[in-house]
């Protein structure tokens, strides 16, 4: 009897082994690409991120959907043509696009508290420029800053720099020049208020300061959105840098 | 009593490997809806998709949790530059149905007013896009071939 419930619980013990379960992905580190960082952050560290953005940031949203070992668990509070100035609308304002999370319309201010996150990384000023010009995309970002941070003072903010156009894709005030001027003022301001600055301009301009074509998913449209590989830089430098 | 000690470990036994093997298969639904969703691909030329394969991506991106759907299959244009989104959705029930159907018209319109002043040409696409429901079938489609997409999903959803 002894001997037939001992083979009935090995019996229990290989299928439950080598029964089939859920699928996990792996979560494998990406490496870093670029020389001289030992220890890049792991993807874990972004689970408590969100990212706020605009089409370009959207992009990155589906890249990190595709590569779950990317950011991890980052929320994204991203939509097209989201810009600092027009974040601060009335939330059923009839030209606003306000982002879209998990099946409702809200606020960037509110993308900690919706979504939890400790660490707030923002993208904007692309959809700014060439309306507000720097002066009035500086007053915008600050108080997009300030009323997120009034909502949830202890997150840490991450300003991330406006990234390039591509050559020949310039219009009015919306130029490479105009961008480089903005980043500086933006870099300026974390230093006067203790926030981090990420310059993603850097690793995705050439040596004119436009986009680097190779980086470039829309040469045919408006020369500003990124690749998967540019994506896979971006995330590489915020694993190395913040 | 042996005897019945013996069979109630061979049914746990039975059970546990049924159990283990139907965790993360998908459903009925889900594979029909895939197989739409193929026929799409394979009949209509969309940008690159993230496609639509977790019960977490719907609820991250729509608001609809597992608990109202029995199947889903689509994609959403990763490039961001255009709008295109398919979704393929098999609802629990009516009430699912519903709160499906409001989730992807919310979705639906938030697209529209997203693109309306700053990519008027997106705009015109997503206006003549609707969530369209038949019995528990509930499916939004956003691309400038939405009416040869429409034809493929009706033909199977007759």
């Amino acid at each position: 009897m002894k001997k037939w419930i001992c083979v009935i619980l090995c019996l229990m013990t290989v299928v439950l082994c080598t029964a089939c379960g859920e699928k996990k992905d792996a979560d494998a580190e990406i490496q870093a690409s670029t020389g001289g960082i030992e220890h890049p952050l792991p993807a874990s560290w972004f689970d408590d991120a969100v990212f706020v953005g605009d089409s370009i940031t959207l992009k990155l949203s589906y890249y990190c959907e595709d590569n779950p070992s990317a950011l991890g668990k980052a929320e994204f509070f991203c939509a097209g043509s989201l810009g600092y100035n027009n974040a601060l609308w009335d939330i059923d304002d009839y030209d606003a696009v306000h982002p879209y999370y998990r099946g409702e319309v809200a606020l960037s201010e509110d993308c900690a508290a919706k979504t939890g996150a400790t660490k707030v990384f923002i993208m904007l000023g692309m959809n700014d420029l060439g309306i507000y010009g720097i002066d009035g995309t500086c007053d915008a970002c600050a108080e997009l800053v300030n009323r997120i941070k009034s909502h949830t003072p202890d997150v840490e903010i991450y300003l991330q720099s406006v990234t390039p156009i591509l050559a020949g894709y310039e219009s009015g005030d919306l130029t490479n020049a105009n961008i480089v001027k903005f980043n500086e003022r933006l870099k300026q301001f974390c230093e006067d208020n203790g926030y981090q600055y990420i310059d993603i301009n850097s690793i995705m301009r050439d040596d004119r300061g436009n986009l680097t074509e190779s980086y470039c998913s829309d040469p045919d449209a408006m020369g500003i959105h990124f690749t998967d590989s540019a994506c896979a830089m971006w995330v590489d430098y915020l694993k190395n840098h913040v | 009593m042996k005897k019945v000690i013996a069979l109630l470990c061979l049914l746990l036994c039975a059970g546990a490997a049924i159990t283990a093997c139907s965790a993360g298969k998908d459903t009925k639904a889900d594979n029909s809806l895939k197989e739409i969703y193929r026929e799409i691909k394979a009949e209509v030329s969309l940008p690159d998709m993230v496609e639509l394969d977790s019960a977490d991506k719907l609820d991250r991106t729509y608001g609809i949790t597992s608990g109202m759907v029995d199947g889903f299959a689509g994609g959403i244009d990763s490039s961001g530059v255009t709008m295109t989104e398919i979704v393929l959705i098999k609802a629990k029930d009516e009430d699912s149905a519903e709160q499906v159907a409001q989730k992807l018209n919310n979705r639906l319109q938030s697209k529209l007013d997203q693109n309306r002043t700053y990519n008027p040409e997106q705009a015109a696409i997503i206006e003549k896009c609707e969530v369209q429901t038949k019995g528990l079938y509930v499916t939004l489609i956003i691309s400038g071939e939405a009416e040869k997409i429409t034809e493929i999903v009706n033909e199977h959803l007759k």
